[in-house]
């Protein structure tokens, strides 16, 4: 982690000693949805051009999202129970069926700020392609309650209990995460030189704690952990006011 | 006077041991076993159990009303709930909803006042001990009865 953070801060110094011109400022306003679920985005990102035709574009903002989802599932999220490996390669590691468990509350809503990572290609003339993904920040929202699915769900506790979104957000690697992140990838086409329109995918965690821990399967899996991974598709406008 | 009061003795043990029939779980012999699911059949009896409730104001309690012969059945009284969709009742091996450990008997609809559900007695255990009013659209426990 340290490792990449050092390689971006030498990029971005990079970029900087390159000349200020080489920076642009977006603000951007999002909105992701699929059946059941909706999700709004208002970030500030700043970004630095690199190459001798600056096509490439690196750089870092801050945004607020907020998830709304109607009787979504949330399931265990740690990754000590859900995966194979917990170290860096998570992502390609086999998801352990046998311990998820499901909680389940009717609406589900989380707001997080986080801080972001942003790159971006200039693909053709007003033409952008593009990812982004939250690194790390806070999450907050009102408590919920959640019903418990689960068949070894164990005896002597209630079967519906309370939880809110998890605090604390940090990017680590995929069931690895902690907390509440959204990602984006998309396609961007300016309209204006001061406007443009971004269509793509989003895609985001929106995670709850429980206020108690809950037992599952003769008390092998305690946890307090659960995430709901949504997929949806997004429109946005961009704005880029000072250049 | 000694066959009057003989008549009284009479009278008082046989009302006592019709009631004990009536109320009593059966506790004789060992149950024999269901073929269709090779769990041992329910002993005949009642059960009962007051409502928890979380959801729409359910209040209320549940009795099961067991026979070996001729089936089973549950009977809400005194239920009042504020209506829902798509409420069904389950019995289940625990206080929670999973498909794994529950049996759907019913769904409640307009009136579920002094109804009679049926339980299929051919999966049914003694291990399913609960009684839940379940949300199934919005996956929601309205509220659960322990059976004892």
């Amino acid at each position: 982690m340290c490792k990449i953070l050092i390689v971006v801060n030498l990029i971005f110094t990079f970029g900087c000693a390159m000349g200020q011109d080489r920076m642009d400022h977006l603000f951007d306003l999002a909105v992701s949805a699929s059946p059941g679920q909706f999700s709004t985005a208002a970030s500030w990102v700043h970004m630095h051009r690199f190459g001798k035709k600056e096509r490439l574009q690196l750089g870092y903002g801050v945004r607020l999202t907020s998830f709304v989802g109607a009787n979504k599932f949330y399931t265990t999220a740690p990754a000590e129970y859900t995966s194979t490996r917990q170290d860096i390669a998570t992502i390609f590691s086999e998801t352990i069926d046998s311990n998820i468990d499901t909680i389940t509350t009717a609406t589900a809503i989380t707001y997080c700020l986080n801080a972001t990572f942003n790159a971006q290609y200039r693909i053709a003339p007003r033409w952008d392609i593009g990812l982004n993904i939250d690194i790390t920040g806070v999450s907050f929202g009102p408590q919920r309650q959640f019903n418990i699915i689960s068949s070894s769900f164990d005896a002597n506790q209630q079967p519906v209990e309370s939880g809110s979104p998890t605090h604390f957000n940090l990017l680590l690697t995929s069931d690895n995460d902690i907390g509440s992140l959204n990602s984006e990838f998309f396609v961007r086409f300016w309209a204006t030189p001061k406007i443009g329109l971004r269509g793509g995918y989003t895609f985001l965690f929106s995670e709850y704690r429980t206020h108690q821990e809950l037992s599952f399967d003769n008390g092998r899996i305690v946890n307090d952990r659960f995430r709901h991974k949504a997929g949806m598709a997004l429109v946005a406008i961009t704005f880029k006011p000072f250049n | 006077m000694i066959p009057k009061f003989l008549a009284i003795v009479a009278l008082v043990l046989l009302s006592s041991s019709c009631e004990d029939a009536v109320d009593s779980p059966s506790t004789s012999g060992s149950n024999p076993t269901n073929p269709a699911t090779g769990n041992p059949r329910p002993s005949g009896g009642l059960k009962h159990g007051a409502f928890t409730s979380y959801e729409h104001n359910l209040k209320g309690s549940v009795t099961l009303h067991l026979d070996t012969l001729d089936g089973a059945f549950i009977r809400l009284e005194e239920f009042t709930m504020l209506q829902g969709p798509d409420v069904r009742v389950y019995v289940s091996k625990s206080n929670n909803y999973s498909q794994a450990n529950t049996i759907e008997i019913g769904s409640l609809k307009d009136s579920y006042l002094n109804e009679n559900i049926d339980i299929p007695i051919a999966n049914y255990s003694e291990t399913y001990k609960f009684v839940l009013v379940y949300c199934l659209e919005f996956h929601s426990l309205f509220g659960y009865a322990e059976l004892e």
